[in-house]
């Protein structure tokens, strides 16, 4: 069955780039966008089946990413699904607010259309049902 | 009979028999002899006043003679005589009595003189009177009342200056219950604890507010000192007190003045902080977002150049340069955000062995020294208190520049040596302690030494773009890293000669 990805990013440019190398890369990914966390969330609630793998942006309007993360580690059935954040921010802080929160991986924003690529295909690569522990803090943080 | 003339010749009071009118020295004794300094023969026999001529215009002479004719005896305390000895007219003071010596049919046939020389004792005495009466004065004119506790009577003396300075008339009687309940009733306790204390430590120190029977309020200090007996025992407080209301409230003046510049300064300090707060949050904010556009320019250019194949060459030189601009763009805000994050407060300081810190940092910058063949002397460092990752940013930012600005065709070497040095040899700003002094040196292309503060400003540069990399920053981030640390840096170099960097950090 093909995999479905959930992105959730206020910035327009973003969205349109990653649907681009997604594209690039597979054509069958299944590719749900909300434009901030309270669109994530009726969203989340009304896909079926869920996703397997939520990319989620940080600083949005409405709900931000920390209270997205939060939210659905409240939700039952929404508490297995993988989050990979992906941020313009490189902030200490923020990368240890967010993995204590339970994400699985974080990608600092490429800053070319190939590395952008290949964090997509780095992600679509992991077979999740081998991940359901969180990875240590040094594997963390994606470098691309 | 014998005896007792014998025991009359060596008394220690002068004596002297005189017969008749004419005062005929009939007998003497040494005593007598030494005081008038005449020898027994000079005077033995003869009339008195032929002897001591001096006696003439005394009171001597009418003394005698009223025991003649009255009968009676006379006598005198301390009275002032004058005595011509052989070196010179003599001062004395003596205590002396006429008695009339009688016939047994009770009429006066002589007169029995005793002398006793109280010169000392006297001068001793004046010479007391003289310092009182000088530390009288004194005490006047430093307008302090004095007073005198005889602490087993409980009798209390006050001079007319400390009733006065109670508020009181300088003649009136004032009891000491009276002083004490002049006192300010919020200060009662601060003489209750100070007597006290003064039964400890032998002295009495306060200073409190009285009431004048007038309503008005003064201050008074009060020194006194106990006197105590051979057994320890407290027998009298000695003691002054003066007015020092004009003095405290010129103090409470000075120190309200003082509290008002305080809090104005406060409140600037405040206010400038803030102010660095907010320039320091404007600059992350800024830096931060900042990127943000700029990482989009960047991906849509890599974009148009992956997939737009009709771009002219032109076209594709245009993109390359925009995007080196961008990557110099890049670099800019994260130097400047690097800045605005080098901040002191909360800041996590260790002991750091700085020999181990430029290890590490050496490590990273490997692949450069490699590239440029660069060799690293390092001397025995010392372990410092620092916030670990700024320094580290502040060796890296060196040695990057060391490894930057090197001479063609010269292999870079870079030699770190250690010392101390006194605070006061390092500037103004510096303190009186002893820093350390970490001194980095390098054989590459050297600066102007006109330039040597300039280097350390925020977007200072010494060179084009086109000749080396860089932003401008590196060296202000070690600056205000050094400032962080409550440390200093320097550099001295000449064109061509290589520069040398000094760290100093508080030892």
């Amino acid at each position: 069955m093909a995999q479905s990805f959930f992105l959730a990013d206020d910035d327009d440019d973003d969205r349109l780039l990653f649907e681009d190398a997604l594209r690039e890369l597979s054509a069958d990914t299944n590719l749900i966008m909300a434009t901030d966390g309270v669109d994530l969330m009726e969203k989340l609630e009304e896909t079926v089946p869920l996703p397997c793998v939520i990319f989620l942006d940080i600083n949005m309007p409405r709900k931000n990413g920390f209270e997205c993360l939060a939210e659905m580690r409240q939700i039952e059935k929404f508490r297995a699904i993988p989050v990979v954040i992906f941020s313009t921010s490189n902030e200490e802080s923020t990368i240890e607010r967010t993995y204590r929160q339970g994400a699985s991986f974080y990608i600092h924003k490429p800053r070319t259309f190939d590395k952008l690529k290949s964090a997509i295909r780095q992600i679509m690569a992991i077979d999740w049902s081998l991940h359901t522990v969180q990875p240590s803090k040094e594997k963390y943080v994606l470098q691309f | 009979m014998d005896k007792f003339y014998q025991s009359l010749m060596q008394a220690p009071i002068g004596m002297v028999v005189l017969r008749g009118r004419e005062l005929v020295i009939e007998m003497v004794n040494d005593t007598y002899l030494t005081i008038v300094d005449r020898a027994r023969e000079e005077v033995a026999n003869r009339p008195l006043m032929d002897v001591l001529p001096e006696l003439q215009g005394q009171r001597f002479p009418e003394l005698l003679r009223a025991v003649w004719e009255t009968g009676n005896t006379q006598r005198e305390s301390e009275a002032l005589t004058y005595v011509d000895s052989h070196d010179g007219r003599r001062k004395y003071y003596l205590d002396f009595e006429y008695t009339p010596l009688r016939e047994l049919n009770g009429t006066v046939s002589g007169i029995m003189v005793t002398v006793n020389d109280v010169t000392v004792k006297v001068e001793a005495r004046e010479k007391i009177q003289a310092a009182e009466q000088r530390l009288r004065l004194a005490i006047e004119a430093t307008n302090l009342g004095t007073f005198d506790w005889d602490l087993e009577n409980q009798e209390f003396y006050s001079s007319p200056r400390l009733v006065e300075i109670f508020g009181f008339p300088a003649d009136d009687a004032v009891s000491h219950q009276q002083l004490i309940e002049a006192l300010h009733p919020d200060d009662l306790h601060i003489r209750e604890k100070a007597v006290s204390t003064s039964f400890t430590t032998g002295g009495l120190s306060y200073e409190a507010r009285i009431i004048w029977p007038d309503k008005s309020v003064h201050w008074i200090r009060v020194r006194g000192k106990i006197v105590h007996d051979d057994d320890r025992k407290p027998l009298r407080m000695y003691g002054t007190a003066v007015d020092i209301t004009q003095q405290k409230t010129f103090t409470q003046e000075l120190e309200k003045k003082v509290q008002e510049r305080t809090a104005e300064l406060k409140e600037s300090n405040h206010a400038l902080q803030k102010s660095n707060e907010e320039l320091a949050q404007f600059a992350f904010v800024a830096s931060h977002d900042l990127q943000e556009p700029l990482r989009k320019i960047q991906t849509f250019a890599t974009r148009i150049q992956a997939t737009e194949d009709a771009l002219t060459d032109r076209g594709k030189d245009y993109f390359r340069r925009m995007q080196q601009a961008s990557m110099q763009m890049q670099q800019l805000i994260a130097d400047v955000l690097s800045y605005s994050r080098m901040n002191a407060a909360g800041q996590h300081v260790e002991a750091l062995d700085l020999g181990m810190l430029l290890a590490n940092v050496q490590e990273q910058l490997s692949e450069r020294m490699e590239a440029v063949g660069a060799t690293i002397e390092m001397a025995a460092l010392p372990v410092v208190k620092v916030i670990p990752y700024q320094f580290e940013q502040l060796l890296t930012n060196i040695l990057a520049n060391a490894l930057k600005y090197i001479k063609p065709d010269v292999p870079p070497r870079i030699v770190i040596t250690a010392g101390t040095a006194d605070g006061q040899a390092i500037g103004p700003l510096a303190g009186d302690g002893v820093y350390y002094r970490i001194a980095i040196a390098d054989n590459g292309i050297g600066f102007d030494p006109q330039y040597s503060e300039r280097i350390f400003q925020v977007f200072q540069r010494l060179h084009g773009r086109n000749e080396y990399e860089g932003t401008g920053i590196g060296l202000a981030i070690c600056k205000k890293i050094m400032d962080n640390h409550h440390g200093f840096i320097t550099a001295t170099g000449e064109p061509g000669q290589g520069a040398t960097f000094f760290l100093y950090l508080p030892a």
